[in-house]
């Protein structure tokens, strides 16, 4: 028997919100872990204990941002797979999250049906990307660092799954023009967001050594 | 108080009349330093009677007075011996010498028949020495001279007819070789290094000439080699060629300096005389010429032609650029043509001296005056030209300074300029963006909105009808955004974006997408403007084979080249598997719109149907835009 997988839902439109439980509650694989409507809830929530496989992350909240809030989840010993949603997707918001920690993103839609098999795909190393986001990411990783930096990078076969989604290739097709399974390229790109959000901690980590914030001693 | 420009009348003419007075006092004093001795003021012509064929200067026996000339007599001779008697009470207790200041040309001294010093005998196949203007002085031994009379003999062997002797001194050597040694120092020395500074200058000349690329310098280095030669040949005693033809050379160098100093005047003046300049080479072509040929004829006549007709021609020609000068100097007061008019007057004054001398129609006895104006004018022409040189320098880093100044000025006014003009196209780019912006949010979403509340209001449409066009609205929407994504000048990219706002209705509707992109070239200017457009086209393309056709495969293939409306384009094609029909939607509205987005995005569009009248949209960028 395959292991239930707890969600939490940090969202605060009540409508939403209401139709994302519902989702996972229809779902035999996912159980609700908890639903949030602000910022200091969801952190209230971890504070008291609180645990999740996943975690539905809204950016929009009354009190902050809710990449605060997937900073704090990855910081965890075992953090929940954060995903973000969005209405636009657009690559400022996402790639912000994915630097935080996030996996990945859902699109809010008029159906949500597709909500929880975006989340067991994200959980087992499947990651949505949006062929703008796909271009930034690239971008991110072609900028020339300081040799002392030693940030992590991209693998050759990285670079060519994300060259192929910017040009809107899915991922079967990716799968079937470079020879790969479909769950090897989901993987490349859940590599990828894992890099970046490496590559961002590093730089941050690096900046503070260079202002003498952390000292290595 | 006097007036400016009386004073400046005063100080022009002030000096003009020191400078005079300063040559005036350097010419007498030759004349001042007479020797305390005794003067021969007299003497009395002897024959000669080792040579009878040689006419003598005065009948034998004649006394003439010194000093003698007998270019001025009517007698024609080349050759005179003067005779002096000389009665002393005791013989001399110590050295004593003579002392001839000046003769033409070359001498032979005797006392009491005892060969002094000079030419005794003269190589009828060599040059006649040439010492005229140089000072003799010869000591005689003890014991020559005796008590009671004594016969001194001074021969003169002068070129051709033109002959004359100075007075001439006798007594101790200490009393006469002041007097010597002041006049040799005048007459030789001075001359000789005022020929080796002419020379040097001229070479000096001739560099700055090359740094400053102007030929003023060079016609002034000419100037002064010429004058430096014509200094040499005149100092020269034994000349390696016939006297004639030093003559010659003397003349020749003499027409140079008049060319040399013309044309530098006229470089500095910035006077254009090509006339003058090519009737001045005409003239000394065809005159030397002439010299030459009676070099060859006659050198009596040489030396007459060449000492009346062509010296006087060198002078007329130098007279010219002093009239130049003088004029230049009348209408602009300025100090470097006084300066130079002066010189001009003074070696034109000189020169007029010389040629008298040489025409016997002057005082001969002060011999050549002309090149002792060799040095202050010289020195005069080359202070003006460092000066001017120097000037020049400054002016040119003064010159590269400002230029310098002024650039740096211009690229400081540039960069302003251009930070505005940046600032003002940001700024309209932005008030560009924010008008689209509002205008496809007022065509699209707005209008779908505005709709769906009229919708709402009447009750008149279902409810999914309503979340349809909701959901359009919001497709829409999104699909703004993507375009306002940078896409880099790539079609591909804006495909990718499209893709993925397509994929979701694509599979709703249960349709097979064949993604056929490839990489193509880039397209200048692919703004969001256009990139909206083209998206817009592509989703109607793709919404009405949905919508009309009962495809179950669209196809989207990129071409880098294909020739939409006779023009080559970047181009995308959008193809279906239907049955046809599709762009038969709303009465043709969606068509109209796809050509209006087209016309405003400067795209080209086709509708190619097929015989199952299955329509195939094209869509590109024209590649010369």
């Amino acid at each position: 028997m395959t292991n239930v997988l707890s969600v939490l839902i940090l969202e605060d439109n009540q409508s939403t919100a209401t139709q994302l439980m519902e989702s996972i509650r229809s779902d035999p694989r996912l159980s609700l872990a908890g639903c949030c409507h602000t910022l200091t809830d969801a952190q209230t929530w971890l504070a008291n204990g609180g645990h999740a496989d996943a975690a539905l992350i809204d950016l929009e909240l009354p009190d902050g941002s809710g990449i605060d809030f997937i900073r704090t989840c990855a910081a965890l010993p075992s953090p929940p797979c954060a995903l973000v949603m969005t209405v636009f997707a657009d690559e400022k918001h996402v790639l912000d999250a994915i630097e935080a920690g996030a996996l990945g993103y859902l699109l809010k839609e008029r159906d949500s049906n597709y909500v929880a098999e975006s989340i067991i795909t994200a959980h087992n190393g499947g990651s949505p990307i949006s062929p703008s986001i796909a271009r930034q990411l690239l971008r991110r990783f072609q900028e020339p660092q300081a040799p002392e930096k030693k940030l992590s990078t991209l693998t050759s076969r990285e670079e060519e799954v994300l060259r192929m989604v910017v040009k809107g290739f899915s991922y079967k097709e990716i799968a079937h023009a470079l020879s790969l399974s479909k769950h090897t390229v989901t993987s490349h790109i859940q590599h990828i967001y894992r890099k970046l959000s490496v590559r961002s901690r590093g730089e941050a980590v690096f900046e503070a050594i260079q202002l003498g914030l952390v000292d290595l001693k | 108080m006097l007036p400016r420009t009386s004073l400046a009348v005063i100080a022009y003419w002030g000096s003009a009349v020191v400078f005079a007075a300063a040559v005036f006092t350097l010419l007498l004093q030759f004349h001042q330093q007479r020797p305390v001795a005794l003067e021969f003021v007299q003497a009395v012509v002897q024959d000669l009677p080792s040579d009878p064929n040689i006419q003598t200067a005065a009948a034998p026996g004649q006394t003439v007075a010194l000093p003698h000339d007998w270019k001025t007599g009517e007698t024609l001779s080349s050759h005179a011996r003067y005779q002096f008697d000389l009665n002393l009470a005791t013989a001399p207790d110590r050295l004593w010498s003579i002392y001839i200041p000046t003769l033409e040309m070359a001498p032979a001294v005797f006392v009491n028949g005892v060969f002094l010093g000079g030419h005794r005998t003269l190589d009828p196949d060599k040059a006649l020495p040439r010492y005229w203007g140089r000072p003799l002085l010869y000591r005689i031994p003890n014991n020559l001279l005796q008590p009671g009379d004594n016969s001194i003999e001074v021969d003169v062997h002068a070129q051709a007819t033109w002959g004359r002797i100075s007075e001439v001194y006798i007594a101790p050597f200490e009393d006469l070789e002041p007097s010597y040694n002041a006049r040799h120092f005048w007459r030789v020395t001075f001359l000789q290094i005022t020929a080796a500074s002419a020379a040097l200058l001229g070479i000096f000349m001739l560099c700055l000439g090359l740094v400053r690329r102007d030929s003023t310098y060079n016609w002034f280095a000419g100037f002064s080699f010429s004058w430096s030669l014509h200094n040499l040949f005149f100092l020269t005693v034994h000349v390696p060629v016939s006297n004639t033809t030093w003559d010659l050379m003397i003349y020749f160098a003499l027409a140079v300096m008049a060319y040399t100093a013309s044309i530098f005047s006229f470089r500095f003046l910035g006077e254009n005389k090509p006339r003058w300049e090519k009737f001045m080479r005409w003239t000394f072509a065809s005159g030397g010429s002439i010299l030459v040929v009676l070099s060859f004829l006659d050198s009596h006549s040489t030396i007459t032609y060449g000492g009346f007709v062509w010296n006087l021609t060198m002078l007329v020609f130098g007279s010219y650029p002093a009239f130049l000068m003088l004029r230049h100097f009348s209408k602009n007061r300025d100090w470097q043509t006084y300066l130079l008019s002066l010189c001009y007057l003074l070696t034109l004054g000189t020169g007029l001296h010389d040629w008298s001398v040489q025409t016997g129609l002057g005082y001969r006895h002060n011999g050549m005056l002309m090149q002792f104006s060799t040095a202050p004018t010289l020195a005069t022409f080359g202070m003006i030209m460092l000066y001017r040189f120097i000037t020049a320098l400054r002016e040119a880093d003064q010159t590269t300074k400002d230029l310098e100044r002024r650039v740096e000025e211009k690229a400081k006014e540039i960069e302003l300029s251009f930070e505005r003009n940046r600032a003002l196209h940001n700024k309209s780019m932005l008030a560009e963006e924010r008008e689209r912006i509002m205008r496809d949010m007022h065509d699209g979403v707005g209008g779908q909105l505005i709709g769906m509340l009229n919708q709402l209001d009447r009750s008149e449409r279902k409810q999914a009808t309503l979340a349809n066009d909701m959901e359009q609205a919001l497709s829409d929407l999104r699909l703004m955004i993507d375009s306002l994504d940078d896409v880099e000048n790539d079609v591909v990219v804006a495909l990718g974006l499209l893709r993925n706002r397509l994929q979701p209705q694509l599979d709703a509707a249960g349709i097979r997408l064949n993604w056929e992109v490839d990489d193509l070239p880039a397209v200048l200017e692919l703004g969001p403007r256009r990139v909206l457009h083209f998206m817009r086209i592509l989703q109607e393309a793709v919404t009405n084979s949905i919508k009309h056709t009962n495809a179950t495969e669209i196809s989207i293939r990129t071409h880098p080249l294909l020739l939409i409306e006779k023009t080559p384009c970047i181009a995308v094609v959008v193809s279906d598997n239907g049955h046809g029909g599709a762009i038969q939607d709303n009465g043709g509205r969606g068509v109209k719109n796809m050509r209006y987005r087209a016309e405003s995005a400067q795209l080209k569009l086709a509708f190619v149907s097929d015989e199952n009248l299955r329509t195939t949209v094209q869509v590109g960028f024209p590649v010369d835009t």
